[in-house]
């Protein structure tokens, strides 16, 4: 069969794969961010326990991806989405809460100085001073978890959630090599997508005189 | 805000950290209403930390700050720094705003509308000569260290407090800028009559700029007093040290002939020039070596003091601490 073929035989599930990978990947995106985000931000006024949570979430991150989506499917029970949605946050949360803890505390200490003492309250510190200039190194973060969030969705695919993992299973167990490519060519290119989107983002959001 | 400048007062200020320093040790002294008072002292010697107790940012463990009389402890912090001019070292420019929006800070802080604001700002700028026409737009990454501590100084003044607090204002300039802004500032604020309290580690500084100058050492007061009282007759070997390297220079640039006057034995006879008071030292002598007159008179105030021998100057000028 020729590519073309190949292509045109596979398209409608291409299509419905993609749609699965990129459903598990924003849920977990965008949960591990309506987490991380505040309370990277709420952490910075805690250091030590900001030490604590990032150490646990580094201890998760060595964890291998096979073993933590295994472990995840006998805690919860059950296989598919659930476990796969679990484990994939637990990776994105690091990179996402470290950057913003770090983001936050790049605020060069006179300016924060000059801010409190012209009378700022925290807040506003926090909101029109440190979150802008944390910007770039959050944004960071976040291509940092997208990235790596949809390449290792793939694996999820070992444990039923679908996704563009169920082609690269499928040329493994077969030995076809372009069944693989199927798999990985689209993986790739909406992992470079997604890290070109959040880095416009990233420019539209950082102020132009920021670090 | 009050609508006159406050006399600022610390009375038996005392301030301990966790850490064991003793950061102050009983410092009492006050700034009387409208005057520059210049806290000077090498690093570590607490001249900051008595500064950040005036706005509340640092709070002493015994002892009490009072703006005209009244306890700061009893004010809102945020409210209180809200009616206070504070510029730091570095300015502490908000690096993602324009100079024009790190001046309306404080007038929006406190509620003005967008009109209120941008006239105080364009005020502000000029005041502090940095035309809100030419520089508002820029952000502080696009303006030199001195457009940058302008900005500051502006941002401090924008909301029209009566007090001042500099944290080493022009630490990071160089000297010939450095000696426009101090003449500038000090020339600013007596415009606008302003208590001001200003932290330098430079006794050149302090003589610039201050009507008195309190000498911190290790968290306590050493002296405080005119700069001619600094000059001529400092307490005791740690406020002498204080102008001990630069005496001659001090005396020469800052004192001025009326300020010294009285530290001068009048001699006999007659005063062959007539000197205006307002003169330094330095302008003085280089008149009188310019026209060989031996001795002369001080016009100040409507009085004539002397006559005095330019020796005399001389000799002033040598005395060493005592």
């Amino acid at each position: 069969m020729t590519w073309a073929g190949f292509l045109a035989t596979h398209a409608s599930d291409l299509a419905w794969r993609s749609g699965e990978h990129v459903a598990l990947c924003a849920s977990t995106l965008a949960a591990a961010c309506l987490i991380a985000l505040p309370l990277g931000v709420w952490l910075t006024r805690l250091p030590r326990a900001a030490g604590a949570v990032l150490g646990l979430c580094s201890v998760v991150q060595t964890v291998p991806s096979l073993a933590l989506l295994g472990f995840l499917m006998v805690l919860t029970g059950r296989i598919g989405w659930v476990p796969s949605v679990l484990a994939l946050f637990l990776y994105a949360l690091l990179p996402i809460l470290r950057n913003t803890i770090v983001g936050l505390g790049t605020t060069p200490p006179p300016v924060r100085q000059a801010a409190v003492a012209l009378g700022m309250t925290g807040d506003q510190v926090l909101w029109q001073v440190s979150l802008p200039l944390a910007m770039p190194v959050v944004i960071a973060g976040l291509r940092t978890a997208a990235v790596w969030t949809i390449g290792t969705a793939t694996l999820c695919a070992f444990i039923g959630a679908g996704g563009l993992g169920v082609f690269i299973n499928r040329g493994i167990e077969t030995v076809d090599a372009r069944m693989v490519l199927l798999g990985v060519v689209p993986a790739a290119a909406l992992a470079l997508t997604v890290d070109a989107l959040f880095a416009w983002c990233g420019r539209r959001l950082t102020p132009a005189g920021g670090t | 805000m009050p609508d006159h400048a406050p006399e600022v007062a610390f009375t038996g200020v005392s301030l301990r950290y966790p850490n064991g320093v003793q950061a102050l040790d009983g410092v009492t002294f006050s700034v009387p209403a409208g005057t520059i008072c210049a806290l000077m002292g090498g690093s570590g010697s607490g001249k900051t930390t008595l500064l950040k107790l005036v706005n509340r940012v640092e709070h002493p463990c015994t002892g009490q700050v009072c703006l005209d009389g009244r306890p700061v402890d009893n004010a809102d912090p945020v409210v209180l720094r809200r009616s206070i001019g504070y510029v730091i070292q570095e300015g502490g420019l908000f690096p993602h705003w324009s100079a024009a929006r790190n001046v309306g800070l404080v007038p929006r802080l406190l509620g003005c509308d967008q009109r209120t604001t941008d006239e105080l700002v364009i005020s502000a700028m000029d005041l502090a000569r940095i035309p809100h026409a030419e520089f508002g737009r820029r952000r502080p990454d696009q303006l030199s260290g001195g457009q940058r501590q302008r900005v500051a100084i502006a941002r401090a003044i924008a909301a029209r407090p009566r007090l001042l607090l500099l944290d080493e204002p022009f630490g990071a300039l160089d000297p010939a800028i450095r000696s426009e802004m101090q003449d500038e500032l000090r020339a600013l604020v007596k415009r606008l009559g302003c208590t001001v309290i200003l932290v330098t580690h430079d006794i050149a500084e302090a003589f610039a700029v201050a009507d008195r100058i309190a000498l911190i050492d290790r968290g306590r007061l050493v002296q405080i007093g005119s700069p001619v009282e600094i000059a001529l007759r400092p307490s005791d070997a740690v406020a002498a040290a204080f102008t001990a390297k630069q005496a001659l220079e001090l005396r020469l640039r800052y004192l001025r002939l009326a300020d010294v006057a009285a530290h001068l034995p009048a001699c006999a006879g007659d005063g062959t020039e007539e000197l205006p008071g307002e003169r330094t030292i330095a302008d003085a002598l280089g008149a009188l070596a310019r026209t060989g007159g031996e001795r002369f008179t001080v016009l100040h105030q409507g009085r004539r003091l002397g006559p005095f021998e330019r020796r005399a100057v001389w000799d002033l000028l040598q005395r060493g601490a005592a």
